[in-house]
């Protein structure tokens, strides 16, 4: 119980608690992805209220009503709550990551806790595992809330299928803030000031999680006209799909442009597990994973990259080199 | 006047030789060129579509690229200003905050005939003429990249459209120059310096427009702005109370009306504009409240 | 002989700071052409008193004149009549000497400071280095830097705090020597915060020593050296000094 790992751990974990810039950045990302629920879930009930309206007024018309009531999937509601964990809670685990090193750096500690009798590798991983804890706390709490908001709005219990497919989405997020902690982790110990570090990071988040995307959806055809070139062209789903195919030379290279993105496999995972995406609402597990395995073996694959470079990199001979 | 003009001089050569400013540059260009070669790529591939599409169809439909605006191509700029401009902007002006506390000269500055105000002034020009070359280099690079891909150059009234577009991203970048500036000039710590502004671009560009329109936040990435979907009252309040700071929606929108997008409503520009430039004057006057005892504090890493 | 450095009942009480004052009721006289040594341990007040005396800081009582110009009410006056050279500047690393000191020289009002610069350079036996980045410099010549920055205008009063902090033997001895030539042969009057004894001995003619904030003693080197006949050196005449307190 008392491996230099742990007593590191517990360490940053007591540091955490106490440690207000980190208190303060979990609580806005937690806001913002609560608000968006929140949000997501007044702009339902606008649309219920809209179309009860219209429905009065057609029937004190005396004219029956054809517009079909909004049809309410919870998990769908969690759009933008994703999306915020994708922009704000990368941001957020970029710097806690960079203040894991940096923190050390600045009060000139490195020399001494590497004076110790631990193994190299032990503070990074004693560091990592703390950050492991406290997002696994935080995506609990956050998950706890985003089901009761649904549940609340849509004044439905959500199935125990879509239950066991919001923890899987969750699982997800846990992977992606892990993943841009250990990235940043491993940044603050190599660059040799704190605040190149710190920029470097920034420049990559706004590339992979903003620009790339982006780029991505603006070289959609259909994103060129707005509400859809196909729709204004009068053109139904499976003309469309004939035509498309005539330029798949194209879009192979727009999705080979998405797929440098982590945050884009960590994006159409989740949306697909959520049924966000239309194609795969209500349907099976089974027939999800046939279809986003490559997403998520992306998703796996970049946590693991990052957390070994932080494991590797964060060694005495690393991190000492101009302390 | 003349200590103005040395810290702005001095400021312009400091940006030229700061690694990572002229970095930013260089993406930043990098950005304003893929920018037009993703317009160009998906207009010709649009239009290929529709060509593909009569053809299968083997009935007319209306073009909905008949009418496209000249500067569409462009169009990404007006997001890579919001994202990397943005961004530029506040790395520039919080090194030029933080450099000569960092390296110890503020008290030597400070103890030479100039006044504070003078001072972080002169700074604030500085890091503006700094943001104005990225953004004549960026009218510059547009234009050629719209006449390569047209074949033929851009006529007057374009160009100048151009030119204002690029005049209202200098006045939009300003308050981001300047929360730069404000936060390099008082934090006790470079990294805060940099975070501080940084939450708020967050907020500003990610947070704040979604309470007034339910858009989620991808949406915001859209160089076309968002508007207000609802009805509801909830909305309608939220738009009324967070409009005015909304900026970044505010740049959108009229930069749109500029580059005569469809879509958009040409009317509305005079709140963006006024949005706009009470923002960068709000911002403009804190700074100037900056005091000696802030500029001393010591700065840690 | 006229005063250059005057202060009066000088007092400042940072905020929130409850207790003893920085610096407590500091009345002294520096006349023109001394090189006046201020001693003191660490914490005594001595950056203060510099930082108050170059306009930096606001005193919370009295009042403090540098040639005639009080340090609040004409503060642009004053600071066109000093120089100063703060402790561990580092200046601009990505800019050469020249740029550096083009800079410094406008900020200090000179229009067309070229001829000026290659004057202090050669009075600082420091040319041929006008192109080379600072990034390039040892500490030594950096303080050389610092000290051509301070004396660009032609001040009258040089401020300098802990000028020898970081320096090698050699580094000192050379600042030493242009300390001592600025005094002799451009006639500044120099006060200066130190804490190597060594070198007040050797540059300055007068001293004032400070214990938490007040002036215990204040007296030309000649006399304090002649009076303290029981001590062998400076050294242990200040730590007497600084015991007893007077």
């Amino acid at each position: 119980m008392n491996s230099p790992t742990l007593v590191f751990c517990r360490k940053e974990l007591r540091d955490a608690f106490r440690n207000r810039l980190v208190l303060l950045l979990i609580a806005g990302m937690s806001l913002v992805v609560v608000l968006s629920v929140v949000v997501a879930a007044a702009g339902f009930h606008a649309k219920v209220v809209d179309y009860q309206s219209y429905v009065k007024a057609m029937q004190s018309a005396g004219q029956a009503e054809n517009v079909t009531a909004p049809q309410l999937f919870p998990l769908q509601l969690l759009r933008g709550a994703i999306e915020y964990l994708e922009i704000v809670g990368s941001i957020v685990a970029i710097i806690i990551g960079y203040s894991l090193t940096a923190k050390e750096k600045n009060r000139g500690t490195l020399r001494l806790l590497f004076s110790r009798p631990v193994g190299g590798a032990s503070m990074a991983a004693g560091k990592l595992l703390s950050v492991a804890v406290i997002w696994f706390a935080v995506i609990v709490v956050l998950g706890a809330i985003m089901l009761a908001s649904v549940s609340l709005v849509g004044g439905i219990t959500p199935s125990s299928a879509e239950v066991i497919k919001l923890v899987i989405a969750l699982a997800f997020s846990w992977m992606y803030l892990m993943m841009w902690t250990a990235f940043s982790y491993w940044l603050a110990g190599r660059a040799r000031r704190l605040s190149t570090a710190l920029v470097v990071g920034l420049i990559v988040w706004l590339v992979v999680v903003l620009v790339i995307p982006q780029i991505g959806d603006t070289m959609d055809p259909d994103n060129q006209v707005p509400g859809g070139l196909f729709k204004s062209l009068q053109v139904d789903k499976p003309q469309e799909q004939a035509v498309m195919a005539h330029f798949s030379g194209y879009e192979t290279t727009r999705n080979d442009l998405e797929n440098t993105s982590i945050s884009k496999h960590y994006e159409r995972a989740s949306f697909a597990y959520l049924g966000i995406k239309d194609k795969y609402n209500q349907q099976s597990l089974g027939l999800i994973w046939r279809d986003m395995w490559a997403n998520v073996t992306w998703l796996i694959g970049g946590l693991a990259a990052a957390l070994g470079l932080a494991v590797a990199y964060g060694k005495k001979r690393h991190l000492l080199r101009k302390a | 006047m003349n200590a103005t003009r040395t810290i702005v001089r001095q400021e312009i050569r400091l940006a030229f030789r700061e690694r990572l400013a002229v970095a930013l540059l260089v993406v930043f260009l990098g950005m304003t060129l893929a920018s037009a070669a993703i317009g160009w790529s998906s207009h010709h591939t649009v239009m290929s579509v529709y060509q593909e599409t009569v053809l299968q169809l083997g009935r007319d439909v209306p073009n909905p690229f008949a009418s496209a605006p000249a500067l569409e191509v462009v169009t990404n700029t007006i997001i890579y200003i919001v994202l990397i401009g943005a961004l530029l902007a506040v790395v520039v002006g919080v090194r030029a905050g933080v450099r000569d506390r960092r390296s110890g000269v503020t008290d030597l500055v400070l103890s030479r005939p100039i006044g504070v105000r003078s001072y972080a002034a002169g700074k604030l020009l500085g890091v503006q003429a700094w943001m104005g070359v990225v953004l004549a280099a960026a009218l510059a690079v547009s234009w050629l990249s719209v006449w390569l891909i047209s074949r033929s150059p851009l006529g007057v009234a374009d160009t100048g459209a151009l030119v204002v577009f690029f005049a209202l991203a200098w006045i939009f970048l300003l308050p981001f120059s300047v929360m730069g500036l404000i936060a390099g000039t008082r934090s006790r710590h470079e990294s805060t310096a940099l975070l501080a502004p940084l939450l708020i671009w967050v907020a500003i560009t990610f947070a704040i427009p979604q309470l007034g329109t339910a858009q989620n936040p991808t949406a915001m990435l859209n160089p076309v702005p968002s508007a207000a979907s609802t009805t509801d009252i909830f909305f309608k309040v939220n738009h009324a109370i967070f409009q005015p700071i909304s900026i970044t929606e505010h740049f959108k929108h009229m930069s749109g009306v500029i580059m005569r997008l469809p879509d958009i409503a040409s009317t509305a520009w005079v709140g963006d504009v006024l949005s706009l430039t009470l923002v960068a004057a709000f911002s403009v006057g804190v700074l100037l409240l900056t005091t000696r005892t802030s500029l001393r504090r010591p700065l840690y890493e | 002989m006229r005063a250059a450095i005057r202060t009066n009942g000088l007092t400042k009480r940072y905020n929130g700071k409850a207790g003893e004052p920085a610096l407590a009721d500091l009345s002294l006289e520096v006349p023109e052409g001394e090189v006046f040594g201020l001693l003191g341990h660490n914490g005594a007040g001595k950056t203060t008193t510099v930082s108050i005396l170059t306009t930096l800081l606001d005193p919370t009582a009295g009042s403090a004149e540098v040639q005639g110009a009080d340090v609040g009410k004409s503060s642009a006056k004053v600071r066109r009549s000093i120089g100063y050279l703060p402790e561990n500047v580092e200046f601009y690393d990505s800019l050469s000497l020249e740029e550096n000191l083009v800079f410094f020289a406008r900020l200090s009002g000179l229009s067309r400071p070229r001829e000026r610069i290659r004057e202090v350079l050669s009075f600082l036996d420091f040319e041929g280095h006008e192109k080379e980045r600072l990034s390039t410099f040892s500490k030594g010549m950096r303080q050389r830097v610092g000290i051509a920055q301070a004396i660009l205008h032609k001040p009258s009063v040089l401020f300098l705090d802990e000028p020898t902090s970081g320096l090698d033997p050699a580094g000192v001895k050379l600042l030493r020597d242009i300390i001592v030539r600025l005094n002799s042969e451009l006639g500044m009057t120099i006060f200066m915060n130190t804490h190597l004894l060594a070198e007040v001995t050797k540059t300055c003619t007068s001293i004032g020593v400070l214990r938490a904030g007040r002036l215990i003693y204040h007296d030309s080197l000649e006399r304090t050296l002649r009076s303290f006949p029981a001590q062998d050196s400076l050294e242990e005449i200040y730590l007497h000094i600084e015991a007893s307190g007077a």
